[in-house]
């Protein structure tokens, strides 16, 4: 049963990290990105294959894999969204993000092959800690670290201001002489630091898999949309809602409907309120 | 610079408006090629099966035709009213495993069966649609995402009536539909029929009112377009079509499981309507003649297979994003000439003649 | 024509059923903070033009988006003839018979000027989906006289010539006219038009003082948010002139023009 609550705090932080992941990058460009899960998924691959593979310590590993995934992140501002913003559909995005994260996760099959791959110890412990293993504490301990980290970001220091106005006015900050198109490639490349930090930190929970990005992504969105688009801390309580609800109904009823549970909770909240719990409406300018 | 004088502006006689033949009424020359085409496509359809050399082809192309009812439908919703949905394979499964159940479990005639596919994809649409078609964009893609994962799921799950991650085998539809040249004129008579019930939605007030969805649903408000129920009645259709391709589906696979209808597969619906061209027919056509195509065509590729795809698709989606459709129509109409507007002209006695018309209902 | 200065407070819509006046009364809203009308009424009559003007944020845009439903009220009451249409659906006062168009011409881009145009008719269409997808009598019917009826009304309003261009190739001026046509396919009681000279050549501002006229001569009620001072005092029988979110004037056009309060707030003096 502990481990079960454990198993869900862990899960649901990853989720929830994931669901920040996506809020850093609409903040600035108003697209959720369908490669977010994919950017945790390079993080864990990476993590592995630096460590494990090249021999690197993960003092070494971490910011490496970090560093992959702000190239990610800036390629798939770059690749994906820049063009297509201009066009106004939503459609257009959704399959610009969507075949970069395909392209990705295909690339990683070829290269680091379809098996889920262990994920190293990252500090000495033996396996017989039980709940108190790393696996799950690790993930935890980044999603409090990234949501209050987030939160000091966007108030405290003036780039992360400066984020914030371009999120809420990207016609008005320009006029302020702010360079919103590289702005926004900042912010991608934060996401993607971000979402390899997640992917290194829960790489010993989920395993290095090639296809973990689109399970994450949309977990990482229905966290988000649980918790209310644009809110972190609507992103970290919808994630442990989701994998406390994931964790304990394999508990009950066996693995066979986790997945129609976890995606339940989405058409649930989605029903009920829309905007999520932290979440603000929308109102149309007509 | 040089207008032409101010004259009563010629007016194009009542019978020329009646253009009914395009899907857009009268839009210049642009159609030509369309609508060529649109009269070929059908009795290209027709022979094509004596023109083919084995039965691998004939498979492959009754599979086009297979999907082409369930994306012709999806048309509607996705191509003219704008909407993301790329949950449908989760249809698709609920028309195939109706038919295997029907047919294997209670012993219905598969004609009958499909019919009931239908009917129940029409059901599960509406009660898919009804809550979800209220959310933004975005959230309605997910939520059809969310719904064609828990069909797969609860396929698996129900493993008694469903027969679980092992499958069912599906049944040969009844003669003359037996044989594969038969079951390809099945299929092939399904999707014209579908083809002509979506054309006629698409060229009348209905189509231009979910046209209206999509491109400024603000003005479609002010009209007095029933927004949600319009995009309601579109959906519910798609849902009827997908069950009864859904069906189609499972006997020419002869057996089907829950693998066969991974979200993969929703999503390559929709993108063969992106990618065809929006709003109109024969876009969405190519598009899922070519996707589906395709992967035969890079068999050897194999491996490469996923990833080409991904890149293609990229590359589609930055280099021609109103579809082929378009980028054929831009081609076509490279070397049409900068239009010049002549001076707006009113011609008050004629408006006020028009105001004062009765309208249909008085 | 009575010589106040505040709103007809006698038309209240007891004696309003008959002559199917529209009717706004007091109406405010609030976004966030900010307060875009306050308690602002106004009168529109059929066969009337009825100017408002404002300077930028004056709130004629809320006015006119709350006229036509679009954003719900906090304060007020709206009726058209005896029906109360304060709290009913954007279509619904569609069908009612309020008729508007946009500050940024919102049409649709694919199809042709004809087809926009017909879709204003969309209250005379009464086919369902089913019969028209077996093209059944009626929608084929339904669609002939919306054509015909669209097309006289293009030819009316002076885009005769633009019938089957597509929608994004016409030029500004003919985006607003085509607006107009679609609005006047609806067989509306009343039109609200959203700044429609922005951007138009004085030839074709003259030409649509020229429609506005006609649709007045109709029995139409013509209400013109405009920024363009001269136009409205022009064409319009009466003149609302607001600033910030209140009613500063309403009156005949020669008497908003010689008004004070107005007289600052455009000129600042």
């Amino acid at each position: 049963m502990l481990n079960t609550l454990v198993t869900g705090l862990a899960t649901g932080a990853l989720y929830a990290v994931v669901a920040m992941v996506f809020n850093i990058m609409y903040s600035t460009s108003k697209v959720l990105s369908l490669t977010t899960g994919h950017m945790a998924m390079l993080g864990g691959v990476f993590g592995a294959y630096l460590i494990t593979g090249v021999g690197l310590s993960a003092w070494v590993a971490l910011p490496l894999a970090m560093l992959i995934g702000a190239g990610f992140g800036l390629l798939t501002e770059f690749l994906a969204i820049r063009r297509v913003l201009a066009q106004g559909d939503e459609h257009l995005w959704v399959l610009s993000t969507l075949a970069l994260g395909t392209i990705v996760q295909h690339l990683m099959a070829l290269w680091w092959g379809t098996e889920p791959k262990p994920f190293p110890r990252l500090i000495s412990q033996d396996f017989s800690a039980g709940p108190w293993d790393q696996k799950y504490w690790l993930p935890i301990g980044l999603a409090a670290l990234a949501a209050s980290g987030l939160a000091l970001f966007y108030r405290r220091t003036l780039l992360g201001r400066v984020f914030t106005a371009v999120a809420e006015d990207p016609f008005a900050a320009r006029a302020r002489g702010i360079a919103v198109e590289r702005v926004r490639s900042m912010s991608f490349a934060l996401a993607g630091i971000l979402g390899a930090l997640a992917g290194f930190a829960a790489g010993q929970l989920t395993f290095a898999f090639f296809a973990l990005g689109m399970w994450l992504t949309l977990s990482g969105f229905i966290a988000l949309a649980a918790g209310g688009l644009g809110s972190n801390l609507g992103a970290l309580v919808g994630g442990v809602l989701l994998g406390l609800l994931s964790a304990f109904s394999t508990y009950f009823f066996g693995a066979e409907h986790q997945q129609s549970v976890s995606v339940g909770l989405l058409l649930l909240v989605l029903l009920v309120k829309p905007a999520g719990l932290f979440g603000k409406g929308i109102v149309r300018h007509v | 610079m040089n207008h032409s004088p101010i004259i009563a502006p010629q007016v194009a006689p009542a019978s020329a408006i009646l253009c009914s033949d395009s899907t857009a009424m009268n839009v210049r020359r642009s159609l030509t090629l369309r609508q060529w085409l649109g009269r070929a496509a059908p009795l290209l359809a027709l022979v094509l099966p004596f023109l083919l050399g084995n039965e691998y082809q004939l498979h492959v192309l009754t599979l086009i035709g297979i999907y082409w009812v369930l994306v012709c439908g999806l048309n509607l919703v996705v191509g003219y009213a704008g909407q993301l949905s790329v949950g449908h394979v989760g249809l698709l499964a609920i028309g195939a495993y109706t038919l295997v159940i029907l047919t294997g479990r209670a012993g219905v005639d598969p004609l009958v069966a499909m019919a009931v596919a239908g009917v129940l994809g029409g059901l599960c649409g509406f009660l898919l649609g009804l809550p979800a078609l209220r959310l933004p964009g975005f959230y309605f893609a997910m939520a059809t995402l969310a719904f064609s994962l828990i069909v797969t799921e609860q396929l698996v799950a129900h493993n008694t009536l469903t027969g679980g991650g092992a499958g069912m085998s599906a049944p040969m539809f009844g003669a003359p539909f037996d044989t594969p040249r038969g079951f390809y004129y099945l299929v092939a008579l399904i999707g014209l029929l579908v083809t002509w019930l979506t054309w006629n939605i698409g060229r009348r007030m209905w189509g231009r009112g979910l046209i209206a969805l999509r491109d400024s649903d603000v003005a479609a408000a002010a009209v007095g377009i029933p927004v949600f129920r319009l995009k309601l009645a579109a959906f519910t259709f798609s849902g009827v079509t997908a069950g009864v391709a859904g069906s189609l589906f499972a006997s020419l696979q002869g057996y089907i499981t829950p693998e066969a209808f991974l979200f993969e597969l929703g999503m390559f619906f929709f993108i063969c309507i992106i990618i065809g061209g929006r709003g109109n027919i024969i876009g969405p056509f190519a598009g899922t003649a070519v996707l589906t195509l395709l992967p035969e065509v890079a068999a050897p590729l194999a491996k490469l297979g996923n990833l080409l795809y991904g890149v293609l698709l990229l590359a589609a989606v930055l280099l021609i994003p109103k579809g082929i459709g378009s980028a054929v129509t831009a081609w076509t109409e490279r070397r049409r000439e900068r239009r010049h507007a002549p001076p707006i002209a009113p011609n008050l006695s004629r408006l006020a003649a028009a105001i004062h018309k009765p309208g249909e209902s008085t | 024509m009575s010589a106040a200065t505040l709103p007809d407070l006698q038309d209240s819509p007891a004696t309003a059923s008959s002559s199917g006046l529209l009717i706004a009364q007091g109406l405010s809203k609030r976004f966030g903070g900010v307060a875009a009308l306050s308690g602002v009424s106004i009168t529109l009559r059929p066969g009337e033009i009825h100017g408002l003007i404002g300077p930028n944020g004056s709130g004629k845009t809320t006015m006119l988006n709350v006229l036509t439903g679009y954003y719900p009220i906090d304060e007020g009451r709206i009726h058209l003839g005896s029906e109360d249409l304060t709290q009913v659906t954007v279509q619904r006062r569609a069908f009612a018979g309020i008729a508007r168009t946009f500050q940024k011409p919102r049409l649709l881009p694919t199809l042709s000027v004809l087809e926009n145009t017909m879709l204003g008719g969309w209250r005379d269409v009464h086919s369902g989906m089913l019969g028209t997808m077996f093209s059944a009598p009626r929608p084929r019917k339904e669609d002939r006289l919306l054509a015909e009826r669209a097309t006289e009304l293009l030819c009316g309003v002076g885009l005769g010539h633009a019938i089957h261009e597509r929608a994004d190739v016409l030029e500004h001026g003919e985006q607003r006219f085509l607006e107009v046509a679609r609005a006047l396919a609806m067989r509306p009681r009343f039109i609200l038009l959203d700044e429609p000279a922005g951007g138009l050549s004085f030839n074709e501002i003259d030409a649509l003082g020229e429609v506005l006229t006609t649709l007045k001569d109709s029995g139409i009620g013509v209400l013109l948010v405009e920024h363009h001072t001269d136009f409205v005092f022009k064409v319009c029988d009466r003149v609302t002139a607001i600033d910030f979110g209140r009613v500063i004037a309403c009156d005949t056009p020669a008497n908003v023009r010689r008004n004070e309060e107005v007289v600052r707030v455009y000129l600042g003096a």
